[in-house]
């Protein structure tokens, strides 16, 4: 059944998923709204398990998820409303982009007529207008995260699902890829899930840290910010002084000045006297999160 | 939305290079190997008195060209046989060999020395006779051979010394039941005449050759087109193409049947094509010994005949390759394909069973053919319907891969990507 009040969001409650012995994600409880919302990550953290049991591949070991009033065991449905773009995208080689987009279109069920005229305008919508007879072989990386988000958006999806969209992919491309999901995002909840800050900071308001299967941190990027707000220090040492600051303090970034080098790092106080109080990044926020002991979490 | 998919998985294997190297081996397959058959024509008396082999059913006939092997193997101490499929020498021990001497006693009713000196004598009149266009030496004798089964000896009392005899030498000897009952002999002029009369009277020439196409492209395609069926989910998993498949709204049901049956179409289809050569040539055949050509009869043994194995072959390849998602299927399946070919070839290439690859190696022979008939309608039909059951089975496995179940770690060939 349909609970109209959670239409348009995704609420995760109380959801577990083990492989055997190992926990991928435990007790997770978590509500998506409409926008782009980042879930970041080390590598391992649990972000594509938890895609996954969103886009049915998986199932929760406990506890249930609603995807915009509908229950995650009504697949049918749920397979309607989502869009996914695994990490790693590809099709067969020897297929053309537009063979790709017609037999996914297919798989869907769009009628012939409505999946041509889909199929255009999607591809045009991800720059892709030029490259219809492209084979998937002959695709760039960039190109092919681009067709695997045109695949996602053939069914209109109310839920959009990438997983690690950027990884690999150059600068331009993804700064390309980036302004592509915020220009699809419109009323749709688009799920981004990346161990590349940068790509949330550009592009999502709401994100969720997961670490080791449990929400480190639950909130807005300015709330990420204001975590580490005075812990970020900046220091200028000579060369041989970076090991030293290195092996007392978290480092999240080093600038070379000639004999000397500016050092970025994480401090709860001011470890030195010309230490001086930095700008934070979303980056440093980050860091500075993941540099705390297991077990503290900040849901907002 | 399925009979589209269904077009899509086809339209995918016509650019498919393994369906290319299928066709050219099943080419390859027929003119090396049906090319080679005499054709049907009626039998012309000649000096030389051959009219080709028939398989007797004789009682003293096989009784007497197995004592001819006996005698042969036991001068020799040298026995042939063929466990699964492969030639393999036994020699006997002192014990067994006078067992056997035994035997070959009883059955011709003459001690051994006595046997032995009618058999030098023979050889002693043999002289070779070489053609002098073909240069082939042929072995020519004033006798005949001098050894015969004893008046007195029972065919059941054969058979039970056979039976020794095999457990010394073991299984796939000349001596098993089945190797026995596939002694050729050589047809008389009259026996030649009456088959040829049998298969104008009934017209069966098309359906001669519709058999021996059936024979010959079964044996390929017990084999082929399970790669078609694991290369796909392979390739399908390799390339990553099942996530972005598995989430779309299409049902488990449509995706497995439109592969399943995508994969059948374009296997049979150029089998379909490839039978018209067999059938002109069929037509040439009826044409020249007056008969009326019957057209549609590759088609009824293509489809009665071949297609049950083209379903099972597929069926029972997919529901592994969906299993497993790796290449350890194609040993399961080289597997079944060893079996049904070694099965076949110890009854002598004319048989149905429950073999999944019913043999029929001869050209016309109808009378064999109908005795085998019940059977292979009986075979063809289980095939089908497990074809069909194994197809449900891979629906569930497939609905279950869906969501994350039955996720095997098998290192065997597993890929190494992702």
């Amino acid at each position: 059944m349909i609970d109209k009040n959670l239409n348009d969001k995704i609420v995760i409650k109380n959801v577990s998923k083990t492989y055997g012995e190992k926990k991928a994600l435990n007790n997770l409880n978590l509500t998506i709204n409409q926008g782009m919302f980042g879930l970041l990550g080390r590598n391992g953290a649990g972000k594509t398990t938890l895609m996954k049991i969103l886009v049915t591949l998986h199932q929760p070991t406990n506890g249930n998820v609603k995807l915009c009033g509908i229950d995650i065991k009504d697949k049918n449905k749920i397979r309607d409303i989502i869009g996914y773009l695994p990490q790693d995208f590809t099709m067969y080689n020897n297929m053309s982009v537009y063979e790709v987009m017609d037999y996914l279109g297919v798989l869907v069920g769009l009628n012939k007529k409505n999946r041509h005229k889909k199929i255009v305008e999607l591809l045009e919508k991800v720059n892709l207008q030029n490259n219809h007879k492209t084979k998937v072989k002959a695709m760039s990386g960039g190109m092919r995260r681009r067709l695997g988000i045109a695949q996602a958006l053939l069914n209109d999806p109310k839920v959009l699902i990438v997983d690690e969209p950027t990884a690999g992919l150059d600068p331009e491309e993804r700064i390309r890829f980036r302004n592509i999901l915020s220009e699809i995002a419109g009323n749709r909840i688009v799920i981004l899930s990346t161990h590349i800050v940068g790509d949330i900071e550009a592009t999502c308001e709401n994100i969720v840290v997961l670490d080791k299967g449990e929400i480190k941190f639950s909130g807005t990027v300015t709330q990420l910010l204001n975590l580490a707000k005075g812990k970020i220090y900046t220091l200028e040492v000579a060369k041989n002084e970076l090991e030293k600051v290195k092996k007392e303090h978290t480092v999240t970034g080093v600038l070379m000045k000639g004999a000397k080098v500016e050092v970025r790092f994480i401090s709860e106080t001011q470890p030195y006297v010309n230490a001086m109080v930095g700008q934070v990044n979303v980056e440093d926020a980050y860091m500075y999160l993941m540099s705390k002991k297991e077990g503290d979490s900040y849901v907002f | 939305m399925f009979f589209s998919l269904l077009r899509k998985e086809c339209e995918m294997w016509g650019k498919n290079v393994l369906l290319y190297i299928f066709i050219i081996m099943i080419f390859m397959f027929y003119t090396t190997q049906m090319g080679s058959e005499n054709d049907i024509s009626k039998p012309v008396e000649n000096n030389d008195g051959y009219y080709g082999y028939n398989i007797t059913t004789d009682e003293t006939d096989i009784m007497n060209e197995t004592i001819y092997t006996l005698v042969r193997e036991y001068s020799n101490n040298s026995y042939s046989s063929y466990p699964l499929m492969f030639y393999k020498e036994k020699k006997l021990s002192p014990k067994e060999s006078d067992e056997v001497a035994k035997i070959l006693e009883t059955l011709l009713g003459k001690d051994e020395t006595q046997w032995e000196s009618d058999l030098d004598e023979y050889y002693n009149s043999v002289s070779e006779k070489k053609d002098e266009v073909t240069g082939i030496v042929e072995v020519v004798s004033q006798q005949t051979f001098p050894l015969c089964v004893d008046s007195d000896v029972k065919y059941s009392d054969f058979l039970a010394m056979m039976s020794q005899v095999e457990s010394y030498v073991g299984n796939g000897s000349n001596y098993s039941l089945a190797s026995m009952q596939n002694i050729a002999v050589p047809m008389t002029y009259q026996q030649a005449l009456e088959n040829y009369e049998k298969t104008i009277s009934i017209n069966d020439v098309a359906s001669a050759y519709a058999r021996l196409f059936c024979d010959y492209t079964g044996i390929l395609l017990g084999i082929v087109p399970a790669f078609f069926a694991i290369t796909r989910v392979y390739k399908d998993k390799k390339n990553q193409v099942s996530q972005v498949v598995n989430c779309k709204k299409v049902s488990t049901l449509k995706l497995v049947c439109s592969k399943y049956l995508a994969m059948v179409i374009m296997t049979f289809i150029p089998v379909l094509i490839l039978s018209i050569l067999p059938l002109i040539h069929a037509t040439f055949v009826s044409n020249i010994n007056g008969v009326q050509t019957q057209y549609y009869i590759f088609a009824i043994y293509c489809f009665g005949w071949l297609l049950p194995t083209i379903l099972f072959v597929v069926a029972f390849a997919y529901f592994f390759a969906s299993l497993f998602e790796n290449l350890l299927p194609i040993l399961f399946s080289i597997l079944l394909w060893f079996i049904s070919i070694a099965s076949s070839a110890s009854t002598g290439l004319i048989n149905a069973g429950y073999n999944l690859i019913p043999r029929f190696n001869e050209l016309g022979s109808y009378d064999k053919f109908e005795k085998i008939l019940p059977q292979l309608i009986e075979n063809r039909i289980i095939y089908s319907v497990a074809s069909i059951l194994i197809v449900g089975l891979i629906i569930i496995v497939v609905s279950k891969k869906r969501v994350g179940r039955l996720q095997f770690n098998a290192k065997l060939f597993k890929h190494t990507k992702g």
